[in-house]
């Protein structure tokens, strides 16, 4: 059924009730913000009698896409992953329900407050007035990055995980290579250089997987939260740093590499004060390179889908030429006879 | 056989000019965003063209004097080996690779390359 129709917004309206053990709840609005392939998010806005949360709240609802991807968590999931991270008290939307059955409206939805903030990548990387301080900003990503380091699999189980023993990402990236089926010579020559200058593995914490300038919201302040737990995982806590201040997520702000947005001083200092660890400056080179790789072949896949059904949009064509300069920054720096460096640019 | 002209790559660059000049200027928002990615899209189609024959050349240079002879597979497969781990193949390969890579990126985004040739060229002589 359609989300915003009446139906829908009874069904909702009432599961939210006992949800809440509320008396009664109208819903006020029920908007859509933004879509994606694989997810939706809408602005729910309630009225509730009764209960605890008696009052007005503004909420998001988070559902999937009529196309269902299932690439990522589902919303369940992500939203077991959004509860951990809250708990630890990282700055993200405070997760308020969650809805595991599909009699509601045909398909699992998670309900979050709503935050204030703009989100979208180029806009935050392009507009200074955006953030308050960057340099603030950047030490506050950082501590946020950290905290989200401190859930691990000593303390957490997430049964949808795959282990944090047996994950590897570089093994992974070959497994994904081979399911693109065509022959890519400049990402085949980066992994290798990785393979060949590989570390001892760390520890694993509990990765974002996707934490980047476009999936934190700021307003003029600051930041307001952090977004998209659908790639989470068990991972080395340097792949989350190395996608962060990797050269292809900074929006062509060559000069800035914490996100864009800041240096890395900043970043780092926000990073190792709340985490009590150096970060390691030659283990950021090599996942700034994996992240080029790993971005290479997201853009690929995207590229290809303009075949599909209502998918021939000018943003997925683009997407699909983006490999180019992102296989030129992995062969830079990857230059035969050399080896790892402290990421430094 | 001589093509038709003005040839397509010339038909190109004359729509994404006037798109530019003429029609960007009245719009805002979405729209203006839309014709903005249409002109990118239409501009790489044509750098592409132009390009064609020397990406080709390039490409075929790379694989039957560095590779060996072979597909695009098979150099995969031997990277992947690690046949051009070291030495004189290592070195010979990355340079064509990247030689590659710069073209390709002329051609899908010049200005990305202008600024990151200059970023690189300035760390290698620190």
């Amino acid at each position: 059924m359609e989300l915003d129709s009446p139906e829908a917004i009874d069904r909702i309206a009432s599961w939210l009730t006992s949800e809440f053990k509320a008396d009664r709840i109208e819903v006020v609005q029920l908007e859509k913000l933004s879509g994606g392939a694989i997810q939706e998010n809408w602005a729910l806005q309630l009225d509730i009698k009764g209960g605890e949360r008696e009052g007005g709240l503004d909420a998001v609802l988070r559902t999937d896409s009529p196309s269902g991807l299932a690439v990522s968590h589902s919303r369940a999931q992500e939203y077991e992953l959004l509860s951990a991270a809250f708990e630890n008290g990282v700055t993200v939307p405070e997760p308020l329900a969650c809805c595991r059955k599909l009699s509601v409206i045909g398909k699992e939805f998670a309900i979050m407050r709503r935050m204030p903030g703009i989100g979208l990548g180029p806009k935050v990387a392009r507009d200074p007035s955006l953030g308050g301080d960057r340099e603030i900003l950047a030490e506050r990503l950082g501590q946020e990055l950290a905290k989200i380091h401190q859930i691990g699999p000593e303390t957490h189980q997430f049964d949808f995980l795959e282990p944090a023993n047996t994950y590897d990402s570089l093994e992974s990236f070959y497994r994904f290579l081979d399911d693109l089926d065509e022959p890519r010579s400049a990402l085949e020559w980066g992994l290798r250089w990785l393979e060949l200058n590989r570390l001892p593995k760390e520890k694993p914490v509990l990765a974002h997987h996707d934490f980047r300038t476009g999936n934190y919201m700021v307003d003029e302040k600051g930041l307001t939260c952090i977004l998209d737990w659908e790639f989470a995982g068990w991972a080395e806590p340097h792949e989350d740093i190395g996608w962060f201040t990797a050269m292809c997520w900074r929006f062509g702000n060559r000069d800035l590499p914490a996100g864009g947005i800041g240096s890395r001083e900043a970043f780092y200092r926000g990073y190792e004060h709340q985490s009590g660890r150096k970060i390691d400056h030659r283990r950021v080179y090599f996942w700034e390179i994996f992240a080029h790789i790993r971005w290479a072949v997201i853009a690929i896949q995207q590229g290809k889908r303009f075949r599909d059904d209502n998918e021939a949009t000018l943003d997925i064509v683009l997407t699909g030429r983006r490999p180019a300069e992102i296989e030129y920054e992995i062969l830079r720096m990857t230059m035969p006879g050399t080896g790892l460096v402290a990421a430094k640019h | 056989m001589k093509r038709d002209e003005p040839i397509g790559e010339d038909l190109l660059a004359v729509a994404a000019d006037v798109l530019h000049r003429e029609i960007v200027p009245t719009l805002t928002g979405d729209e203006r965003l839309s014709v903005l990615m249409a002109v990118n899209a239409i501009e790489t189609a044509r750098r592409e063209l132009e390009n064609a024959p020397l990406l080709e050349k390039m490409e075929h240079t790379a694989l039957s004097e560095i590779a060996g002879g072979g597909d695009s597979r098979g150099l995969c497969r031997a990277i992947r080996n690690g046949k051009f781990d070291m030495g004189d193949k290592a070195v010979a390969l990355h340079g064509a690779l990247l030689e590659h890579a710069v073209l390709r990126c002329r051609i899908s985004n010049p200005k990305y390359l202008d600024a990151a040739e200059k970023d690189w060229e300035s760390r290698l002589l620190l």
